[in-house]
C-alpha cells in the first residue's frame, strides 16, 4: 500500500443513490434533468459515470459537456484501459501515456469516485480493448497490486476495482472473493461490485454468489454496477455474455436485492453501452434501483428504532 | 499455474499470442475445469468487435460507401495488422508515431495494402482524410484562438503584428484532396445517405481547411494561394508564408486574409501557448 494515499473507506463516501453511465446522445437530457429534477425521493441523488478513456481529447464539445455535467451532478470516472493486471517493472510508453491522461482528467474534474478493473488489456504495444481475465495466483495478485498502486500514486487517491465476468476457469490458487479482498488489503483500494458480472460468473462457471457476497467486507464496497447481458448464439445453454446491450435481467435485479441485504445500501450504477435506448427508459431502470436503495434505508432505520 | 514453472508473464505472453492469432494452444495449459476452450473466443471477438466499431465511428463515411460487410472485412484486417497502440479507441485508425512505436493510419493501410481497392475506388483515401480531419478538429482544443480584443490590446501597447509569432489554432486541419468531393463527403457524413447514382468525380487538386469554432467544426475550401499560405505557416512564420503565397498569386492580399482568419478564430499566438 502506498503510504501517502488514504485507503478507501465507504463510511467517508460522498455519493449516494442510483446513477446512470452517461452517453453523448443523452448529454442535453441529462443536463435538463438538473433544471427539472423534482424534489421527490425517487428523483434525488442522481449521479453519472463516464468511461474515462472516452474523454482523452484535448477539447471540443465532449469536454465542455462533461464540465457542465460535473458542475451539476456527482460524477464518477470508470476506466477500462488501465490494464492493472499486466503491470511490468518497465511500463511501456503506452501505459505511461495512458496514466498521464487519466491523471490530467482526474485533476481537472475531481470526480467523486475513480474505478478500474481487476483485469488486463495491454501487452507490449497493443491495447486489446477487452477486459481480459487474470488467473487468481499469487503472482497475478502481486502484479495487480503493483498496477493498483501505480494508478493510485499517479492520481493521488484511492480507487475502486471491479470484479470480472468469468467465462472459463483458469488454474488458480484462491477463489475470487479472497483474491480481490487481499488486493484491497494490500493496496487500500475499494471494491466496485458488478452484480451482473457476479450473476454471469455464477451462470457460466458455477461461482456461488452468496458465499462470494458473504466473503466481502461491506466497508470496502464503494459502488455497485448493474447491467444487461446477452445469450451467446452458439452456446445458448452454456454462455452468457456481459454485453451491456439490454435492460437489466430480473435475475440480476433479484441478486441486487440480495446484495443490498448482505452489504447494505451502496451507490448503484446502471450501465448501458450498446443498443442505447431513450434517456427516459434508462432513467426508469435507474429509478427502480433507487427505490431498492430507499426501501433498504427505510428498513434499516426501522430496524435501528426497534433495536433501540 | 498448471505448470509450476509458468510465471504470470508467461500467462500474459500466451494470452497475448492468442489475442493476436486466435490460436488457443498456448493458453490451454492455463485453463482449469471442464469449460470448452472455444469460449476463449469471447475475449478475442469482443476486442475485434470493439476495434472495428471504433474504426466505423472514426471513418463513418466508409461503411456507407463500401457497405458494412466489406468495410468490416477491411477493418478486421487492419485491426489484425495494427492493433490499437493507445489504451483508448478515441482516434484509433489515425496512426501513431511516437518515439517508441509507430502504426499505420487506416489511410496509409488502404494505400499500401489494398492498392487494388484504392484503384477501384480512387477517392477512398480522400474520404478517409476528410473523416479524420473533421473528427480531429472536433476533439482538439478550441479555446486557444487570438480574439479581436486581444489583438486590439496588442496594437494598443505598440506591438507590431507582423512580428508576432502567429500560427493557426491547434484545431486546424488542412486536407489536400485529389478530387472535388466535399459535396459528396458532406452528404455521406451528415445525411448518412448512399449516393443515389454512380459516383462521378472530377480530378482536381484542392485543399480544405477544418477548424473548431464555438464547439462546431467549420470547413473552408481554400484557393491555391491560401492553401500555400496555410501549409507554409505550419513550419514558417507569417511573412514567409505570405511570400510563398504571393509567388502563386501576385494579387494575394495578406491583410484581407488576416482579417478573415482573425474573425474565424483561426489564429493563435504561438509563444503564449508555449508559455502557458
Amino acid at each position: 500500500m502506498t503510504n501517502q494515499i488514504p485507503p478507501f473507506d465507504s463510511g467517508q463516501q460522498r455519493l449516494f443513490g442510483a446513477g446512470v453511465n452517461l452517453k453523448p446522445q443523452h448529454y442535453d437530457e441529462a443536463l435538463s434533468l438538473a433544471d427539472t429534477q423534482a424534489q421527490t425521493s425517487i428523483d434525488s441523488d442522481v449521479w453519472f459515470e463516464v468511461h474515462t478513456e472516452n474523454y482523452f481529447v484535448d477539447g471540443g464539445p465532449r469536454l465542455r459537456y462533461l464540465q457542465a455535467i460535473s458542475e451539476r451532478f456527482p460524477l464518477s470516472f470508470h476506466g477500462v484501459g488501465g490494464s492493472l493486471g499486466s503491470y511490468t517493472d518497465k511500463p511501456s510508453a503506452l501505459t505511461t501515456r495512458h496514466l498521464a491522461q487519466v491523471t490530467a482528467l482526474v485533476k481537472r474534474f475531481n470526480p467523486v469516485l475513480v474505478s478500474e478493473h481487476a483485469t488486463w488489456s495491454v501487452s507490449q504495444h497493443a491495447y486489446f480493448a477487452e477486459l481480459l481475465p487474470l488467473p487468481r495466483t499469487e503472482q497475478a495478485l502481486a502484479c495487480l497490486c503493483e498496477g493498483i498502486d501505480r494508478y493510485q500514486e499517479a492520481i493521488g487517491r484511492s480507487i475502486l476495482i471491479e470484479n470480472p465476468t468469468n467465462y472459463l476457469d483458469f488454474v488458480s490458487d484462491m477463489d475470487e472473493a479472497d483474491f480481490l479482498m487481499e488486493a484491497l488489503k494490500r493496496t487500500g483500494a475499494g471494491l466496485l461490485l458488478d452484480v451482473n458480472n457476479l450473476y454471469l460468473s455464477q451462470q457460466n462457471t458455477g461461482l456461488d454468489p452468496i458465499a462470494y457476497l458473504n466473503a466481502l467486507a461491506s466497508e470496502k464496497v464503494g459502488e455497485i454496477h448493474i447491467a444487461g447481458f446477452d445469450v451467446d448464439q452458439n452456446y445458448p445453454d452454456e454462455l452468457l455474455i456481459d454485453s451491456h446491450a439490454a435492460p437489466v435481467d430480473e435475475a440480476v435485479w433479484s441478486l441486487l436485492e440480495t446484495t443490498i441485504k448482505i452489504l447494505g445500501a451502496k451507490p448503484v450504477l446502471l450501465e448501458r453501452d450498446d443498443n442505447i435506448p431513450q434517456f427516459s427508459e434508462l432513467m426508469n431502470e435507474r429509478n427502480r434501483a433507487q427505490s431498492l436503495l430507499l426501501n433498504s434505508t427505510k428498513i434499516n432505520k426501522r430496524q435501528a428504532v426497534i433495536n433501540g | 499455474m498448471a505448470n509450476s514453472e509458468n510465471t504470470h508473464a508467461d500467462y500474459i505472453n500466451a494470452f497475448t499470442q492468442f489475442m493476436h492469432s486466435g490460436n488457443q494452444n498456448d493458453v490451454l495449459p492455463f485453463l482449469d475445469g471442464s469449460r470448452p476452450a472455444a469460449f476463449l473466443s469471447v475475449y478475442r471477438n469482443g476486442y475485434i468487435k470493439a476495434s472495428i466499431g471504433a474504426l466505423q465511428s472514426n471513418f463513418p463515411c466508409l461503411p456507407i460507401l463500401l457497405g458494412e460487410e466489406f468495410f468490416g472485412q477491411l477493418a478486421a484486417a487492419y485491426v489484425q495488422e495494427n492493433p490499437p497502440a493507445a489504451a483508448t479507441l478515441v482516434g484509433y485508425g489515425f496512426g501513431l508515431d511516437s518515439d517508441e512505436y509507430a502504426t499505420l493510419s487506416f489511410i496509409e493501410y488502404l494505400n499500401q495494402r489494398h492498392a487494388d481497392i484504392v484503384k477501384q475506388y480512387p477517392y477512398l483515401p480522400d474520404i478517409c482524410a476528410l473523416d479524420q480531419a473533421w473528427l480531429q478538429a472536433l476533439n482538439a482544443n478550441g479555446e486557444d484562438f487570438l480574439s479581436l480584443e486581444q489583438v486590439q490590446a496588442l496594437i494598443a501597447q505598440g506591438e507590431d503584428l507582423g512580428a508576432l509569432p502567429l500560427a493557426l489554432v491547434d484545431s486546424s486541419r488542412l486536407v489536400s484532396l485529389q478530387y472535388d468531393l466535399m459535396e459528396l463527403w458532406s452528404t455521406l457524413r451528415f445525411s448518412e445517405q448512399t449516393p443515389s447514382s454512380a459516383i462521378e468525380l472530377k480530378l482536381n487538386d484542392n485543399t480544405i481547411l477544418f477548424w473548431q469554432l464555438d464547439g462546431r467544426v467549420q470547413a473552408r475550401p481554400l484557393n491555391a494561394a491560401e492553401a500555400v499560405f496555410m501549409q507554409s505557416l505550419q513550419h514558417t512564420n507569417f511573412d514567409q508564408a505570405a511570400t510563398a503565397a504571393a509567388e502563386i498569386d501576385e494579387n494575394f492580399d495578406l491583410s484581407s486574409l488576416f482579417a478573415d482568419l482573425l474573425n474565424a478564430q483561426l489564429l493563435q499566438l504561438k509563444a503564449a501557448v508555449e508559455s502557458s
